[in-house]
């Protein structure tokens, strides 16, 4: 027994040395994780997507009976878009046009997407991040914005060799500098359980119900214009100085399974 | 216990934190996911009556100290103090949970696991609530299947009698 009890012991040591290591220095951390996410990387991915997979088939069998609403929404939206297309390509040729008259040129920086597959999301509630199978050997840097569909889902926290960290923008962890697209009032958008919102709102700025919520460029860490949401004005309050801006995101951030790391 | 067991159990930790990173976490209920490692855990906590099951618990909280981004503090007391602290008492006030009473248990345990993050995240809201409610539910629903099946193993394959 006492044999047993010892044994025991130094296996309790030899873990607890480890625990130490890992917890306490960061880069103990970042080793650990980088050489066992590229041990685990694989198998976590397809159990990722075997994982999603049944959800997807599950959530289609719970929804078929609201598809038909939700395709003549859609088909809407869709002759919607079609005519704001043709007026943004309008828009854009004036643009150009006008520029030129102004002398006023500006190289185009060729704007690079690397495409990611979404291999770990953090087990715990009230966390919101995953993981991604591209890491420092793609170029992928801290602080880089992860899109889906042209709309912002996160951003770069921590870069390992071949894979990465990204904060969901609604984690309560995620502060980004943002701004509604008309009015121009700019923010500071928070996540959390409870929803995401545009906090730090001037209380004269005035905005319409679904008016979209872009990034503002601020602080130099995303690029300005990068489509967030949509202005939900019933979740929206406000007192004294400011007011804050219920925001609904245009991506089910649930249903997420490959993003771009915009470079 | 022989190493092999031992092996064993640092096997079955790694496999439950993947799963538990990747399949489960695919499945989110109100902020809510399935954490099949505490189920087992939790289960290992109130029917091993002797402390073999601390090797899973220090494995455990070696892998989700690499996995999860939460500190070292809140893992130690989700992982080690809660299932501890559960065993204790457990052996010393209670009797062996039975299929019927086994519940119990698991809803206290998810209840204080998911009590420690509220906290720890601080949110105090009728949405923390609520994935608080789903979470011990989903869990303890886990748990609960898990110790009928640990039950159904340990009788049906008597270590005694395959050695006879």
């Amino acid at each position: 027994m006492k044999k047993h009890n010892n044994k025991l012991r130094i296996f309790a040591a030899i873990f607890i040395i480890l625990i130490v290591l890992v917890g306490v220095f960061p880069a103990a951390k970042v080793t650990a994780r980088s050489s066992l996410y590229s041990f685990t990387g694989r198998i976590s991915g397809g159990l990722f997507s075997f994982g999603t997979n049944i959800r997807q088939k599950f959530s289609f069998i719970g929804n078929i009976g609201r598809l038909r609403s939700e395709n003549e929404r859609l088909a809407d939206m869709l002759n919607e878009f079609q005519v704001d297309s043709s007026r943004i390509a309008e828009l854009e040729n004036e643009n150009k046009l006008l520029k030129q008259e102004l002398g006023f040129f500006q190289l185009d920086q060729q704007e690079v997407l690397v495409p990611a597959k979404i291999i770990q999301r953090e087990p715990v509630s009230f966390l919101d991040n995953f993981l991604i199978d591209k890491g420092s050997s793609e170029g992928i840097v801290k602080n880089m914005a992860v899109i889906s569909h042209s709309i912002l889902v996160g951003q770069i926290d921590e870069v390992y060799e071949h894979s990465s960290r990204v904060v969901l923008i609604t984690s309560k962890d995620s502060v980004i500098q943002a701004m509604l697209q008309d009015s121009r009032a700019k923010g500071i958008l928070r996540g959390g359980l409870s929803g995401l919102f545009l906090e730090n709102i001037v209380s004269d700025a005035e905005y319409k119900d679904g008016e979209n919520i872009i990034t503002s460029g601020l602080g130099g860490e995303l690029k300005q214009g990068i489509l967030i949401g949509k202005a939900d004005k019933a979740g929206s309050s406000g007192t004294g100085l400011f007011k804050t801006v219920a925001v609904e995101p245009l991506v089910d951030l649930t249903k997420l399974e490959i993003v771009f790391v915009q470079k | 216990m022989n190493i092999f067991k031992k092996i064993l159990l640092v096997c079955l930790a790694l496999a439950t934190v993947l799963l538990d990173v990747s399949f489960f976490s695919a499945f989110e209920i109100y902020g809510a996911t399935i954490i099949s490692s505490l189920a087992v855990l939790l289960t290992m906590a109130i029917t091993d009556r002797s402390r073999n099951y601390l090797i899973y618990v220090f494995s455990l909280i070696l892998f989700f100290t690499i996995f999860s981004s939460l500190p070292l503090l809140v893992i130690a007391l989700e992982f080690l103090a809660l299932p501890v602290g559960l065993n204790y008492v457990m052996t010393r006030y209670f009797p062996r949970p039975k299929a019927v009473t086994s519940p119990v248990y698991y809803l206290f345990g998810n209840f204080i696991f998911e009590l420690v993050l509220l906290v720890y995240s601080k949110e105090y809201n009728q949405a923390g609530l609520l994935t608080l409610s789903y979470f011990v539910v989903l869990n303890s629903i886990l748990g609960v299947i898990f110790y009928i099946l640990q039950e159904k193993v340990k009788n049906d394959f008597n270590i005694e009698e395959i050695k006879a």
